[in-house]
């Protein structure tokens, strides 16, 4: 009963972390368009929080930069148990246009496990409701 | 407007290099020894005190940092260096404005700022290997070199 | 530094900056009495990729410089190649890409007014500022089909054209902005609690603004007269009737001053470009891929600067240099030394003035070292509504 009632409150309320490794802010700007009123995030209860330690899932945009990456694994590993990693924007999953330039590592799963990845460039806030939806959706299946 | 500026650049800086270049930008060519008493007299004397950027180039055969000043009209003095003895005189105590882009010529050309006050590493990371400049022609970066291995 | 002064390290990973810094502030009691910043955390090695791209696509890679004006950095690097290669544009298409300038500057002060206004604690307004940014990403995703990262610049012009539907639904989304403006900009200059926050706060006197080469609203707070559209004016800005905003008050106020006259400014020129838009083509007729010999400077009026490229080609299809200074690198050092003098109170907004390219999520956390109390984290949540709180207690000031 009590693995039921943490797991409604996860999936109804996740609290997320917004953290930049390195990217030209074009995602983080529809991250947050997303929270406004138009887009409206918050009516699924996400709340963006500025904390690790009070965080579910971690939103990631960036390709990682060499200098960032041993930040990004220490705020990954600050954040408790359970917790998720969504990668937002083209960057994040696989480096996108900055493939191949010395300084940036290609993509945040090689610092941190991921559960989600949305693509765009920049992500479009319809998308990144779409990938929050569907997180949510398959932690219910999971506990189901 | 222009031949009046002209001709006071070229009272300026007697028995220099200068082109006009595209766009209206002047284009004044100068050694490593003559490019501070060149901002004293953009300053003095055509009252131009606006630094924009300081641009470092590799050519191959010499080291090049170009200096461009904003005003009236746009004035570039390009310093060339010798490949083997990358070095210039910093330019922190006439334009205090100079102090970032000096350290990024250090950190991405190797080109010393001779009188810094505070070269610290800017453009790279703090673990970045010594004696290593990106931007330098010879400096390669291999694809797989980059694509790093898992951060611990 | 004696026993009671602490230092009070901030970053690396900053939300406000395009360039993620770490700052070191040194605190006696309430009051800053030193700040250091260290930068270098967004350093993606764009330079060197450039180097081994062709024109084209260093045009895709320059777009995603920065997010926010994403159009400053392509059309600056695309004004420097057509230098190079001699290209003219037909007078249309310069039109249409000064349409896409001044609509950027729209969104990017709509945006950092909301932001500033979250720094104080007046998060009504964030959310209504942003509500009415989306009329503007509205505009510029129906005429480039994406909302950031447009893509409309080329070398030789423009790549798409607007239709008349899209030239009215412009004009008729100006006129309901203008109607919102009106009360955004009385809040931003008169509404005692937010401007009681901002007043006297960050100070950076005109002299020391013009030694440190700050361009931008920034520098014309400072009442420093720099404006590149009409000092050294490129794309349609010769043919527009537009006046530069300046004030001398030095502090955050007069940076909200001036960004608020520049959307004012904004709306007008849009309404010019799109009354007395040019017939014709929109791109110069064969471009050649390689470009000959030569450098270029081009300079362009960033929402926060003074954006300059420098470009230099070697007769072949990729760029032998490529220099890109964004507006805030400029504009950092200063910024840093205006917070000295103000209180722990107003960090959030002091640095959020200069407007920097993304702020306001929190995600940072700072560590007060105390020596009687030992290590504590903080998080930026925790620091704005300490500034809030304290602004209330003891100046009275309550949002």
């Amino acid at each position: 009963m009590l693995e039921n009632l943490k797991t409604w409150a996860r999936v109804k309320s996740p609290w997320i972390l917004h953290f930049n490794s390195g990217a030209c802010n074009g995602c983080d700007i529809e991250i947050l368009a997303a929270l406004m009123p138009h887009y409206d995030l918050e009516r699924f209860g996400v709340l963006l929080k500025a904390s690790p330690r009070h965080a579910d899932v971690l939103v990631c945009s960036g390709p990682v930069t060499k200098q960032i990456a041993k930040r990004l694994r220490r705020i990954y590993d600050q954040m408790p148990e359970p917790k998720f990693v969504v990668a937002v924007g083209a960057c994040a999953c696989s480096g996108g246009a900055f493939r191949g330039c010395y300084n940036v590592m290609e993509g945040i799963d090689r610092v941190v496990p991921v559960s989600a990845y949305i693509p765009g460039c920049p992500v479009r806030p319809e998308a990144i409701i779409d990938g929050v939806a569907k997180l949510l959706g398959s932690l219910q299946k999971k506990s189901a | 407007m222009t031949v009046d500026f002209e001709a006071r650049l070229k009272e300026a800086f007697p028995n220099t290099d200068i082109a006009l270049g595209g766009g209206g930008r002047f284009w004044v060519v100068l050694t490593p020894d003559q490019l501070v008493p060149a901002v004293a007299t953009l300053r003095d004397k055509l009252s131009i005190i606006q630094l924009a950027v300081i641009v470092g180039e590799d050519a191959r055969d010499v080291f090049l940092a170009n200096y461009v000043f904003t005003g009236e009209r746009v004035v570039v003095l390009q310093v060339r260096m010798d490949h083997e003895k990358p070095e210039v005189p910093s330019l922190a105590n006439l334009v205090p404005g100079a102090i970032v882009y000096e350290r990024e010529l250090k950190d991405l050309f190797g080109i010393n700022p001779v009188g810094h006050p505070d070269l610290r590493r800017q453009a790279v990371p703090e673990d970045w290997p010594e004696g290593v400049y990106p931007l330098r022609k010879d400096v390669k970066f291999d694809q797989e070199e980059s694509t790093a291995k898992e951060v611990k | 530094m004696d026993d009671s002064t602490v230092r009070i390290p901030i970053g690396p990973q900053h939300p406000f900056l395009k360039e993620p810094a770490k700052f070191d502030f040194d605190i006696h009691g309430e009051e800053i009495v030193g700040a250091r910043m260290n930068i270098g955390y967004n350093h993606r090695g764009i330079e060197k990729a450039c180097e081994q791209r062709n024109y084209y696509q260093c045009i895709y890679l320059l777009e995603r410089v920065c997010g926010i004006c994403s159009h400053s950095h392509t059309t600056a690097f695309v004004q420097a190649v057509e230098e190079i290669m001699k290209l003219e544009v037909p007078r249309r298409g310069l039109y249409l890409r000064t349409l896409v300038c001044e609509l950027e500057r729209l969104h990017s002060h709509l945006l950092w007014l909301g932001v500033a206004a979250h720094e104080v604690g007046f998060d009504s307004m964030f959310m209504l500022v942003w509500r009415d940014r989306e009329l503007v990403m509205d505009i510029l995703e129906e005429m480039s089909g994406n909302r950031v990262n447009y893509a409309i610049n080329t070398i030789g012009g423009v790549r798409r054209d607007i239709t008349d539907a899209q030239h009215k639904n412009i004009l008729k989304t100006l006129g309901i902005l203008k109607q919102r403006l009106d009360y955004y900009v009385h809040i931003g200059t008169s509404e005692p609690s937010f401007v009681g926050r901002i007043k006297g706060v960050g100070k950076l006197p005109a002299k020391r603004a013009a030694e440190m080469c700050v361009v931008g609203p920034f520098a014309r707070a400072s009442a420093v007269d720099v404006d590149v559209r009409r000092d050294d004016p490129y794309a349609a800005y010769r043919e527009l009737d537009f006046k530069v905003i300046t004030y001398d008050s030095c502090d955050i106020y007069g940076r909200v001053i001036v960004r608020v006259g520049e959307i004012v400014e904004s709306c007008k020129m849009i309404e010019q470009l799109l009354t007395n838009l040019p017939e014709g083509d929109i791109v110069a007729p064969k471009v050649s891929r390689k470009a000959p010999a030569g450098a270029a400077i081009s300079r362009y009026e960033a929402p926060r600067g003074e954006d300059v490229h420098f470009v230099r080609a070697n007769g072949t299809e990729v760029p032998e240099r490529v220099r890109v200074r964004a507006p805030t690198m400029a504009n950092l050092e200063a910024a840093t030394e205006s917070v000295i003098g103000s209180y722990v109170a107003d960090i959030p907004i002091a640095i959020a003035s200069i407007d920097p390219c993304f702020s306001c999520t929190d995600r940072m956390a700072i560590v007060l070292r105390d020596r009687k109390k030992g290590t504590r984290v903080t998080t930026w949540e925790e620091l704005r509504r300490y500034g809030i709180d304290w602004y209330g207690k003891n100046k009275g000031i309550r949002f």
